[in-house]
């Protein structure tokens, strides 16, 4: 009869679907312990996939990439707006130009009061407009707020969660400003609530790991 | 390994983006990005543990891949090819810092870091499906040395064999390693459950 030891050592092997022993699949049934373990490793094993495609590149990443490819000449420039142009001056679009330039005039002018009215301080409150050059500022009051929670219950975390609350804020705001430029496309703003998700992940997992 | 042809993506299915981007299209090879930017993202934050040097990494993964589409044959799944590539671009990189692919512990056969269980002792169980953000986050606390073969083979789906081969140990040590690596999981998920608990009774 095996022991829970010489059980265990042999786990790697029988968790993946290798064949048990008579011996092996006694202890299995005999051992409270051990079955929950098998039950446990065989849970890990199961969620593991879930993770594969949970997180969202920022939109910067095809940005840089495209102008690679630009740059080695595996695409072409001219492809894409070209096509845009004969999309939008095709016969069936031409007659909806005019209160299409009108509505983009009449979007930019409110946009332009809206900036106008915002007060001075806004920048530092919305991560989301911040300038790029100034990547501290990426972090609003709240994001600051997690990172000290974070810091007083985990310090070598804190970098990290520095780092994906930053990522996440610039992934917000490049997504904002393609929402901005193609308010009808719904890639964009699909784009955008991909960028909230993460964001509200990267605060997800820090408040779940400073309640413990 | 997820077999992603049967999806549409622009308009397009992935059999014909491949064939319109070996042609040079443009359009193709952003719906490529589209169909795996996040898997391939996903991947190399795991393995790095970091969002700038994944995106860096996902992006010359991209890039190589792209590079290479023309001699792409179908031998194997598109994205297999792709993820192979984007392993071998995240452990190259880990090589070039220095860093751990798997556990230094196979190589001096010690214990003092390896996940251990009080044999006899009550054992807390975790019992049923762990919440996605509770397992991402236990698994960025396993130590890099094991995160490597755990990804690989649990969230990736290679073979025990593939991951030997792209990480330079034996069949064994790769078992080896992942079963340390769900055993450490486990200690983790444990931890932060009884931690949860202790913090609603209080």
């Amino acid at each position: 009869m095996l022991n829970c030891k010489q059980f265990e050592d042999q786990l790697p092997d029988l968790i993946d679907g290798g064949e048990w022993s008579a011996e092996q699949r006694a202890h299995g049934q005999g051992c409270k312990s051990c079955t929950g373990l098998v039950d446990d490793l065989r849970q890990i094993a199961q969620d593991a996939p879930e993770l594969a495609e949970m997180h969202e590149p920022s939109p910067r990443v095809w940005q840089e990439l495209r102008k690679s490819l630009l740059a080695e000449g595996i695409i072409h420039p001219q492809a894409k707006p070209g096509r845009l142009m004969d999309f939008f001056f095709s016969p069936s679009w031409r007659p909806r130009l005019v209160p299409m330039g009108a509505a983009a005039a009449l979007a930019i002018l409110f946009v332009a009061y809206k900036s106008d009215q915002r007060p001075t301080n806004t920048a530092q409150n919305d991560p989301a407009i911040t300038a790029p050059a100034n990547v501290a500022a990426l972090l609003d009051d709240d994001d600051v707020q997690l990172l000290n929670e974070v810091s007083s219950s985990n310090p070598g975390m804190r970098a990290t969660y520095e780092d994906n609350l930053k990522n996440a804020n610039l992934y917000i705001r490049d997504a904002k400003e393609t929402v901005a430029k193609s308010p009808d496309s719904d890639e964009a703003r699909q784009d955008l609530m991909h960028a909230y998700n993460e964001k509200a992940m990267v605060y997800e997992m820090a408040i779940g790991r400073s309640t413990h | 390994m997820t077999d992603a042809t049967q999806k549409q993506i622009g308009g397009m299915s992935e059999a014909e983006a491949i064939d319109r981007a070996q042609k040079g299209d443009g359009e193709a090879f952003e719906a490529l990005y589209s169909l795996h930017k996040r898997r391939v993202y996903s991947l190399c934050l795991r393995m790095t543990g970091n969002p700038t040097d994944a995106e860096d990494l996902a992006q010359e993964a991209f890039l190589q891949l792209f590079r290479k589409i023309a001699t792409f044959r179908g031998e194997s799944a598109f994205s297999t090819w792709l993820h192979r590539m984007t392993v071998n671009v995240v452990l190259m990189q880990l090589r070039k810092k220095s860093l751990p692919v798997v556990s230094l512990e196979e190589t001096t056969d010690g214990e003092e870091d390896s996940p251990k269980r009080d044999i006899g002792a009550e054992d807390l169980r975790l019992a049923g499906a762990i919440d996605r953000v509770e397992l991402n986050r236990a698994v960025e606390d396993l130590p890099p040395g094991y995160r490597s073969v755990f990804v690989l083979h649990d969230v990736e789906g290679f073979e025990h064999n593939e991951i030997a081969n792209m990480v330079g140990c034996s069949i064994g040590n790769s078992k080896s390693q992942l079963h340390k690596a769900r055993m450490k999981l486990r200690d983790i998920l444990k931890h932060q459950r009884a931690g949860k608990a202790e913090k609603r009774n209080a």
